[in-house]
């Protein structure tokens, strides 16, 4: 339980630096060090793999880049992050450990161990050993292609701990599950900067909560569902709202990208939406993360990762509209929609309700319609669809073992409408010009009760 | 004065424009907000059950160590006095995948490698199980080196 409670803090304080550098809060860059040291790990990985040699060498020379890179921005003169006072860290933080709190649970899930842990384990023994695994035909069933960020966070604190230990390393994953999960919590909080503090604060808390929506028993056990689902509608969330983007959001779209291949494709997803639809400013941010996945994918392959979709996929019986195939769709959708159709049905009333009525408010508020956000959530739950058209998987042992766990980010895309639309509903509207205020009136989008004196 | 003036205003036709006007808009935000809530509030269930899961474990209610927890103990230390470090296994698929997968995943914790060609495996490596029904790892020199 020491060694548990200690790998957490390591995660804390390898990132803090740089963490602190972004955020410029102390309390702020302790939920962000976590997931800092999580990539910063990653990074070592995957130069391991590229150029060989031990895991050390490139911890330590990923240690003097960070330590580097901390300095040039401290130097930059950034302002602290906004809406990430110490108010805001507390109430956003301790409301989410009693459900984390069953990290302390036994390292007994079967993804964890086949899959993350099992990375982990080789990443330990250096470029060599783990190419030869990623390799092996005989391990295919561990998935080699899959992305490093779950794994080499473990494989660092096993490193740093001289020792494998099963409860340091689902104290890891939980650390970074958890960091993710309440930056979640602080990107709806940031989105509703507007809304009275109490009023973000909770919607952010909610939010945040949902995370354990789908799949309660697997959130801190050491699977990725809910690491990369929560960073994903956390970096994605100000960027489909029409607000600036920050490096810290690339980075959480970075750390999905590299967490698993359904993130990698909806965070390409996101960039294309974004770039060709909606242009923002700075529309090669989302890019970023996507060169981040797509380096990985290149290299698993080289280095001889097999994909089960890539090698058993039925691409050709999909487009030949092979009965095989499309008798999946409708069990897919049946489990798809058991598992979100709640809280969707819920969230798509109060959208459109809140379009109906309220997009004028929204819109001087500073938000976009949250139509993008719904893209996204369409175009994933599409993406999932496909999978599992194509699996070479049994369709009911496959959706039987993970659709609760891959659905996840369609319940929280829908918390994060919900929560928004509700948001908007408390504050006040903003001043509006005269003319302005008698179109919406004459539109019936008018909000009389919050018009400004003059009116 | 602002009295008198709601009075005029509901007084014809206009005054239910107005009314309307000023009514519905206070419902939609009123319904945004319950069935928002709502929506959160039904999402946040799962993580009641999880706080729930983690108080038992935290109360002793539920014990933080498991039966197959140790089993896997028991058997990555076995593999580890099987098989000498360094050596290449072969994992026999007898013993089911689910059991092969962790024998595979503890051989990288142990200094060894995995192959799928038994020709090249120093050690074949499978699981029995005991009189008590307890698994146990067997390794064989296959002679591969």
């Amino acid at each position: 339980m020491l060694s548990a409670s200690l790998a957490g803090g390591v995660l804390v304080v390898a990132g803090l630096p740089l963490a602190f550098a972004l955020t410029r809060r102390v309390l702020s860059a302790m939920v962000l060090a976590p997931l800092v040291s999580a990539l910063l790990a990653t990074v070592a990985v995957v130069a391991m793999l590229a150029v060989g040699g031990s895991l050390w060498v490139w911890l330590a020379v990923v240690s003097t880049l960070q330590a580097v890179l901390a300095v040039v921005l401290l130097r930059a003169g950034m302002a602290p992050v906004e809406h990430a006072t110490t108010a805001d860290a507390l109430w956003l933080t301790i409301p989410l450990l009693p459900p984390a709190a069953t990290a302390i649970g036994p390292p007994i899930g079967w993804d964890a161990h086949s899959i993350w842990w099992f990375h982990a384990g080789y990443f330990t023994r250096g470029g060599e050993v783990a190419r030869q695994a990623m390799s092996e035909p005989g391990l295919a069933f561990s998935h080699p292609d899959y992305p490093p960020l779950p794994s080499a966070p473990v494989a660092v604190v096993w490193q740093v701990f001289g020792a494998a230990d099963f409860h340091v390393a689902r104290a890891v994953s939980a650390t970074i599950t958890l960091s993710a999960i309440v930056l979640l919590a602080f990107a709806v909080r940031r989105v509703l900067g507007f809304a009275p503090p109490v009023a973000a604060r909770l919607a952010g808390v909610l939010v945040a909560l949902a995370t354990w929506a789908t799949d309660p028993a697997t959130v801190t056990a050491g699977y990725s569902d809910a690491l990369w689902a929560a960073a994903f509608v956390a970096g994605a969330l100000p960027m489909l709202l029409g607000q600036p983007a920050r490096p810290v959001d690339a980075g959480l779209l970075a750390v999905a990208a590299l967490s698993k291949n359904e993130a990698f494709l909806a965070v390409v997803m996101l960039a294309v939406l974004l770039t060709v639809l909606r242009r923002p400013a700075r529309w090669w941010l989302p890019w970023l993360p996507v060169a981040a996945g797509g380096s990985w994918a290149l290299l698993s392959r080289m280095v001889g990762a097999t994909s089960d979709l890539q090698a058993g996929g039925r691409f050709a019986e999909l487009l030949t509209l092979d009965p095989a195939v499309w008798q999946r769709l409708a069990p897919t959708v049946r489990a798809i929609w058991a598992v979100v159709g709640n809280v969707v049905t819920v969230a798509v009333v109060v959208a459109l309700l809140g379009t109906l009525a309220l997009r004028g408010r929204r819109r001087r508020l500073g938000l976009s319609g949250d139509g993008w956000l719904w893209c996204v959530a369409a175009g994933y739950a599409l993406l999932l669809v496909l999978a599992y058209l194509i699996s070479p998987h049994d369709i009911d042992w496959h959706l039987g073992t993970s659709v609760a766990r891959v659905s996840l980010p369609l319940v929280l895309l829908a918390c994060a409408s919900c929560a928004i639309w509700a948001g908007v509903a408390l504050r006040r509207a903003p001043h509006t010009s005269g003319a302005e205020a008698k179109a919406e009136a004459d539109a019936g989008t008018a909000q009389p009760v919050d018009a400004p004196a003059g009116r | 004065m602002v009295g008198q003036r709601s009075e005029e205003d509901l007084s014809g036709p206009d005054g239910w424009h107005a009314v309307r006007r000023r009514a519905v808009p206070v419902v939609a935000r009123v319904l945004v907000i319950v069935l928002g809530l709502t929506g959160l509030l039904v999402a946040a269930d799962g993580s009641v059950t999880a706080a729930t899961s983690a108080w038992r474990l935290l109360s002793g209610a539920s014990p933080t160590s498991d039966p197959l927890f140790e089993q896997f103990e028991r058997l990555r230390r076995q593999l580890g006095e099987a098989v000498p470090p360094g050596s290449r296994i072969y994992v026999d698929q007898g013993i089911g995948v689910p059991w092969s997968q962790r024998i595979a995943e503890f051989a990288y914790l142990h200094d060894l490698t995995v192959t799928h060609d038994i020709r090249r495996a120093d050690y074949t490596v499978t699981l029995q199980r005991d009189t008590a029904g307890a698994l146990y790892v067997v390794a064989t020199a296959t002679g591969g080196r």
